[in-house]
């Protein structure tokens, strides 16, 4: 069989939606995109393609990080097989393609689940390790990296895949390596123990900054998952919900991976994301979990960690194109007056922001070099096309989150500089030692030339 | 009828629509013999069917490029438990036409591998079903096999011989509880289909597996993968030769 690829995506971040596999979640930028589908983890590697290649996954980075810089995307979604369960151990070994939606499909019924998963349960194995992803557990449990047993590696200068365990300095490379140090052929993890597919889900309101920081630190430590939905009002109010959950038995049919509910048909106009419009979602989002915050409540699993997975293509809301995400950390201490006055000059700039999100993160340190969790709080904002205006202003933030101490994440990034980068970033240049010279990505061409 | 407790044979179990259509029957419990040519491939697939879910998993190395072996395939498969409940045949080669109009011998051995084998193989476990007092045989063929054209009529010749194989068989099967189910899948995203550029209607195997799963359950006699197909195949059906040949292939 020949391994011809094709061009899957047309050139323009304007014109990227009309095939959204090959584009990013944010659908911006847009760039053409060659892929080459990966159909079993042992299969010959178009290495030598012109322009490199980079591994593939499902694409939910939102920015140019999972882009090709003018070479070929390798999709490993193919290799999406469970190789093998140890329910006493609760170890799970599998090919760098199988979704965390499916690994937790088949080790929930067995009472284990995957020690952390995103908003999404549409990213896979690979992705998760090579973004060093975080969850709602992140003071407990610390990134999917602090969980990866071992890693198969499969290197352009090495004619076999290499095994890499936590200690080997390429296994901390490659955790959170943005799938720069090879491609993943499979990788073992270590699941968490879980009484059942059910979640006792609680809410907490909080009216002012002081109430939320006065809050958190107690509200993270007594709960197993955290997440807070917040509305940042003017001058420098804020009101929102903590979320919290604790694992709990459930009945055996909230095993399964629920099926979608919707699908976002086509891009919406620009009016679906305009500041009357966010402000009536943000609204009546906040208002359902106020009324959830009065008592305790037995939920499944699968809609409480990943609230936004019932409906395809939401990215489409924003229409053709696309959003950046910006999603930073500021260190524990800083937080208390930096992540007010971010959120302030934000709304001051009368920047329309969509699902602000709030996370902390805990003292887990981990393995990976270019991690981008920190002991801290966490904000994640999601910014509909604003044009120059944006820019400018995000590369303001990058300047007071690098001057703080913080970072910005990778995964979500589709514009910081460079020299933003390498202060968020300091041990970059370890990575770039370790990256596989047939490895390639437009975020790292960007950040690192 | 779900999966639980059904003793289900794949053949060419590692094709990316078997290997759909293996996961969710994994799920479902069932007890599995997976039989490919590739015995390291077949592995992953069998431990991605435990881990999945299946109650048993047997697996067996065979060739289905000679027709005349396929009795015993079939006899390998049966006797893992005395028995089975639904076999899926899901091999395929597509067939370089330019090739095969310039070296006959790779003609008839394509013919055979995509047709004479199937309906070999099909033909020995139908017998071994009416014998049991049922059971459902669930045949891969193609859309392709609805109308030859000139850019691969070796493989869509072929299919439609499928076609026209368990159309026969299915009449014969009947009477004594056994049901034959003819899937045609559009193109589809797969290894076979590799070195082909992607069009608008094609399928992937995710979807596939669903359909076969539920076509088979269903006892469906034909079912076109995904569905938009069966109407696009009643149109170009209708087409008279003389204007269907001066279509691109």
């Amino acid at each position: 069989m020949t391994d011809l690829t094709h061009t899957l995506s047309p050139p323009t971040a304007r014109d990227a939606g009309i095939d959204a596999d090959a584009s990013s979640w944010g659908r911006y930028p847009g760039y053409p995109q060659q892929r080459h589908r990966l159909w079993w983890p042992n299969d010959p590697l178009p290495w030598s393609s012109r322009g490199g290649v980079l591994p593939r996954g499902l694409g939910r980075s939102y920015g140019d990080s999972c882009l090709a810089h003018g070479g070929t995307l390798v999709d490993v979604t193919p290799c999406a097989r469970l190789l093998e369960l140890d329910t006493d151990a609760g170890l799970m070994t599998a090919e760098a393609g199988a979704s965390l939606g499916a690994i937790a499909a088949a080790v929930l019924p067995h009472g284990w689940y995957p020690p952390v998963v995103p908003g999404t349960r549409h990213v896979t194995l690979g992705g998760a390790i090579a973004n060093d992803i975080h969850g709602k557990n992140h003071w407990s449990a610390g990134s999917f990296g602090c969980h990866v047993r071992s890693i198969e590696l499969r290197r352009s200068d090495r004619p076999a895949p290499v095994r890499l365990a936590p200690g080997d300095p390429m296994f901390a490379a490659t955790i959170g390596g943005i799938g720069l140090t090879g491609i993943i052929a499979s990788a073992t993890i270590a699941l968490a123990r879980v009484p059942g597919p059910g979640i006792v889900s609680r809410a907490r309101t909080f009216g002012s900054w002081d109430d939320y920081f006065g809050q958190s630190e107690e509200a993270t430590r007594a709960h197993a998952h955290s997440v807070e939905w917040f509305a940042p009002g003017a001058r420098g109010t804020v009101r929102g919900a903590f979320k919290l959950g604790d694992p709990a038995s459930g009945p055996a049919h909230w095993n399964a991976e629920p099926s979608t509910w919707g699908v976002v048909p086509f891009d919406l106009p620009a009016a679906a994301t305009s500041g009357p419009a966010i402000a009536a979602f943000n609204a009546v989002y906040l208002r359902a979990c106020a009324r959830a915050a009065r008592r305790p409540q037995l939920v499944p699993v699968w809609p409480f960690m990943h609230p936004l997975d019932g409906c395809r293509r939401v990215n489409r809301i924003y229409g053709r194109r696309g959003f950046l995400q910006y999603h930073f950390v500021v260190p524990r201490g800083a937080d208390r007056t930096e992540v007010p006055a971010i959120l302030a000059t934000i709304a001051d700039r009368g920047m329309r922001v969509f699902l602000p999100v709030m996370k902390q993160f805990g003292p887990v340190a981990s393995p990976g070099l270019l991690s981008f969790p920190l002991p801290g709080t966490s904000v994640a904002l999601d910014f509909p096309w604003q044009g120059d205006r944006l820019f400018r202003l995000l590369d303001e933030l990058d300047a007071r989150v690098a001057d703080c101490g913080g970072r910005v994440y990778i995964a979500k990034d589709a514009r910081m500089s460079g020299q933003a980068f390498r202060r968020f970033y300091p041990r970059w240049e370890e990575l770039e030692r370790h990256r596989d010279p047939a490895i390639r990505s437009h975020f790292w061409q960007r950040v690192t030339r | 009828m779900t999966g639980t407790g059904l003793r289900i044979a794949v053949f060419g179990a590692t094709s990316a629509l078997a290997q759909a259509a293996i996961r969710r029957w994994a799920a479902q419990g069932a007890s599995l013999v997976l039989v490919a040519r590739d015995a390291g491939r077949l592995e992953a697939v069998a431990a991605d069917a435990l881990v999945h879910g299946a109650a048993a998993v047997e697996r067996q190395v065979a060739d289905f490029s000679a027709a005349a072996r396929m009795p015993d395939v079939a006899a390998n498969a049966w006797n893992v438990r005395e028995g089975l409940d639904v076999a899926l045949l899901a091999w395929g080669s597509l067939s370089d036409q330019a090739r095969a109009q310039r070296d006959v011998g790779y003609l008839a051995a394509e013919l055979e591998v995509n047709f004479v084998a199937f309906a070999c193989l099909a033909e020995a476990l139908a017998g071994r079903m009416r014998a049991q007092g049922g059971g459902t045989i669930g045949l891969i063929g193609s859309v392709a096999g609805d109308r030859a054209r000139a850019g691969h009529y070796a493989y869509a010749s072929a299919k439609a011989g499928l076609d026209a194989y368990a159309r026969g068989l299915r009449a014969a099967c009947r009477p004594h509880g056994v049901h034959v189910v003819l899937i045609k899948p559009g193109p589809t995203a797969s290894p076979m289909t590799a070195h082909l550029r992607p069009g608008l209607l094609w399928g992937t195997p995710e979807a596939a597996g669903d359909a076969i799963v539920a076509a088979i359950a269903a006892r469906r006699a034909v079912r076109y993968v995904p569905a938009y197909w069966r109407a696009i195949m009643f149109v170009v059906r209708l087409l008279p030769d003389a204007l269907a040949s001066r279509l691109k292939a």
